[in-house]
């Protein structure tokens, strides 16, 4: 089994609105992370991955198998935890027996063996004390972390995040990130985000899209790189800058064409990022 | 604490040598001294205090069976097809005592008026197509976007659940119906329309969306039903020959929905 | 002790509230005497770890039942004997009375005994072991009649007539 995902030209249309239009990618194993605004494509992609959505056109191959064949679907789901943007709970489940109902649909039928498999993705999110409490009586943070145990079950060698830090605060987000760059190993992992930190901080590679197309791949440092003389600073705001703001010290950032002898400024991914967004017609901010 | 338990004692006492006299005094003081008491831990048979340890946590995290989960073990289904059968929104008390109430409302205006039958007759298909409705779509499961990302098979879960909600329903449904004023044929003229549309619609959400299937199909039956009141007789819509054309509609959406089995595995498109 | 880890009295609160961390703290701390304790009660090792697995469970089940006042370890021993008590009601019985060897004391311990306890500890080693275990399961574990008939199998009646048998012949080596 290679320990791969590859995805050739896949597209994707509902009625009217095209989802995806012709993405091309590979993921290694190691932290990708998937950055976009709404409305870019990012859960369809993560749908499709998670073979939960099959593409109109397009070759997908995770693990080296083909999901659109039913078993060798079958085989890759057994590889594979998916984190959902908005996990839904079973109101009066306990975390241990969410995670419990999830491991059965995940075929782990001997009781016992299930319980101790539970119990592990529990303690590897740092739950197993609280386990026997409700989930709605669970605070947002925990519940991430319990929709990230359930994607946990069976030991997977590929990991769908969707989203799995919005609406997160930053201490929340932060151990979260934690959580997953000590949970990373071997195993392929695709988080979908649309913070810039949480890429800069864990990812070993990027992929921007928009639109449903790609716009850049490769590492954080090459998506800065991009724009690497186009970021300058200045004390009011220049007209001709694709976006610019005020900083906490009083001056202005700017990113866009640099005006010649400006004062350039060291270029970080979220600038690069912001830059590949504006080459487009800008979508509603992240 | 002045005096505590040496660890001569200690080795007799563990060893089961030790006399009555001197064991009545340890054991009273191990009640009042937690020092001593760590120093027995080693001495005890460690190996079974973590057998028993396990036991323990099985029976502290073994998630708590709902009424209808042990109904379904005792009828011999295996535990983890239980759990998943009980999480069904359309198994729980709850809809249970809802379907109840409707029939006992429909019964009521049965023996209320001469024309009470009929509406006991078009609504009771509705029951069993609300259930298998709710037992099968996103609306009312949580995990169902993790669900679809799992190996276990979907549609004999569907099927499984769908049946499950089918049966309850008809029994619920056939015993509110032996209370009906005049218990004759018609009494059990729900049945085939029941089947008919629940399979319609399941064969149905394999090209459209479960909205669409379940609820057109809900709409043509009851647009049928007042068609028929209005052209005068609201028993046409239960007559023999309509009993056929719903036992042949049923029969081939059994085989339609057989056919497109394949559509299951992914995304029913909404 | 370690400074900073919780007293019983702090993991029976947590347990409360769910924490099965802390049933696993006081597990830790608290079995291993339990089954030492049990087994000088009863021979047959599966019904002790049943009782003690019972013990626990119960506490996670009610760890409200303690009222606070007394020692923890005092609270689990009188569910802990009272479990025993039921599993061995469940089943058929095979040994009741614990066989082991009557060591006799040596006589540097005749002596500290007679020191301790005013030679009742001598005079409790000559009664019989029959009488000997209705005085533990009375005297010691705080069981009533009936419950002591439970552990050691015998009909209530054996036990009344055991204790006043025992505390007759305790009485005329101090008489």
């Amino acid at each position: 089994m290679t320990e791969t995902i590859d995805i050739a030209g896949v597209e994707k249309r509902f009625g009217r609105t095209t989802a995806l239009a012709g993405v091309t990618f590979g993921l290694r194993p190691g932290i990708t992370g998937l950055l976009g605004p709404n409305g870019a494509g990012k859960t369809t992609l993560m749908r499709m991955l998670a073979t939960v959505l099959a593409p109109d056109t397009g070759r997908v191959r995770i693990l080296g198998l083909d999901p659109s064949v039913a078993a060798e679907r079958l085989a890759i789901r057994r590889r594979l935890g998916y984190m959902p943007q908005e996990p839904g709970f079973h109101r009066n489940f306990t975390a241990f027996e969410f995670v419990d109902y999830v491991a059965i649909l995940k075929e782990h039928v001997d009781r016992r063996a299930r319980h101790a498999e539970a119990r592990r993705v529990l303690e590897l999110v740092a739950l197993g004390d609280v386990s026997q409490r409700k989930v709605k009586a669970l605070s947002s943070g925990m519940r991430r972390r319990l929709a990230l145990a359930q994607a946990l079950l069976g030991d997977p060698r590929v990991l769908v995040l969707d989203e799995p830090t919005a609406g997160l605060d930053p201490e929340q987000r932060l151990r979260f990130r934690e959580l997953v760059s000590d949970l990373a190993h071997d195993r392929i992992v695709l988080l979908s985000t649309h913070q810039t930190e949480d890429v800069a901080a864990l990812c070993r590679s990027v992929l921007v899209l928009n639109n449903g197309s790609t716009l850049f791949e490769g590492t954080p440092r090459e998506l800065a790189e991009l724009a690497r003389g186009h970021v300058w600073l200045a004390d009011d705001r220049a007209a001709g800058a694709h976006l610019s703001w005020r900083t906490g010290e009083g001056r202005h950032r700017h990113v866009g064409d640099a005006p010649a002898g400006a004062d350039l400024a060291s270029p970080t991914l979220e600038d690069g990022y912001l830059l590949l967004l504006g080459e487009r017609p800008l979508k509603e901010a992240a | 604490m002045s005096w505590h338990v040496d660890d001569a004692l200690l080795e007799r006492y563990a060893a089961g040598t030790l006399d009555d006299a001197w064991a009545f005094s340890l054991e009273a003081h191990l009640l009042a001294c937690e020092e001593c008491r760590a120093r027995t831990v080693p001495r005890a048979d460690l190996a079974r205090v973590e057998t028993v340890w396990a036991d323990v946590q099985e029976l502290v995290d073994a998630p708590r069976r709902t009424p209808v989960e042990r109904a379904l073990i005792l009828l011999g289904v295996r535990d983890h097809m239980a759990r998943l059968l009980a999480a069904t929104p359309s198994l729980t008390p709850p809809w249970f005592a809802a379907v109840a109430l409707c029939l006992a409302f429909a019964v009521v205006a049965a023996h209320g008026s001469d024309r009470g039958v009929a509406g006991f007759l078009a609504v009771a298909p509705l029951l069993p197509l609300a259930g298998v409705a709710a037992a099968y779509g996103p609306w009312l499961d949580p995990t169902y976007e993790i669900g679809l990302a799992a190996p276990m098979r979907t549609f004999s879960l569907l099927l499984l659940r769908s049946s499950a909600v089918l049966l309850t329903t008809t029994v619920l449904t056939g015993v509110a119906a032996l209370a009906l004023p005049n218990v004759d044929w018609r009494a059990a003229a729900w049945l085939t329309p029941a089947l008919g549309l629940v399979l319609v619609s399941v064969a149905l959400t394999t090209w459209i969306s479960a909205e669409m299937a379940f609820g057109g199909v809900a709409s043509c039956w009851i647009g049928g039903v007042i068609v028929a009141r209005e052209a005068g007789d609201i028993y046409v819509a239960f007559d023999a020959p309509v009993q056929v054309a719903f036992a042949t509609v049923a029969a081939v959406a059994a085989i339609v929905l057989t056919w497109r089995l394949h559509t299951f595995q992914t995304e029913r498109e909404a | 002790m370690q400074t900073g880890s919780r007293t019983d009295g702090n993991l029976l609160d947590a347990i409360a509230g769910g924490d099965t961390a802390a049933l696993r703290e006081l597990y830790a701390r608290h079995a291993p005497w339990l089954q030492l304790r049990l087994q000088r009660r009863c021979a047959d090792r599966d019904a002790v770890d049943d009782a003690l697995q019972d013990t626990f469970v119960a506490v996670w089940r009610k760890p409200a039942r303690y009222d606070g006042t007394g020692e923890v370890a005092a609270w689990l021993w009188g569910i802990a004997i009272r479990r025993l008590i039921d599993v061995l009601r469940r089943r058929p019985r095979m040994l009741t009375l614990l066989e082991r060897e009557e060591a006799e004391p040596s006589a540097e311990e005749q002596v500290l005994l007679g020191i301790e306890h005013g030679d009742l500890a001598g005079a409790l080693n000559r009664l019989s072991p029959e009488l000997r275990a209705v005085v533990q399961a009375t005297v010691l574990d705080g069981l009533t009649t009936a419950e002591a008939a439970g552990l050691l199998g015998i009909p209530s009646g054996t036990v009344k007539t055991r204790m006043m048998r025992a505390r007759a012949q305790l009485r005329e080596e101090f008489a």
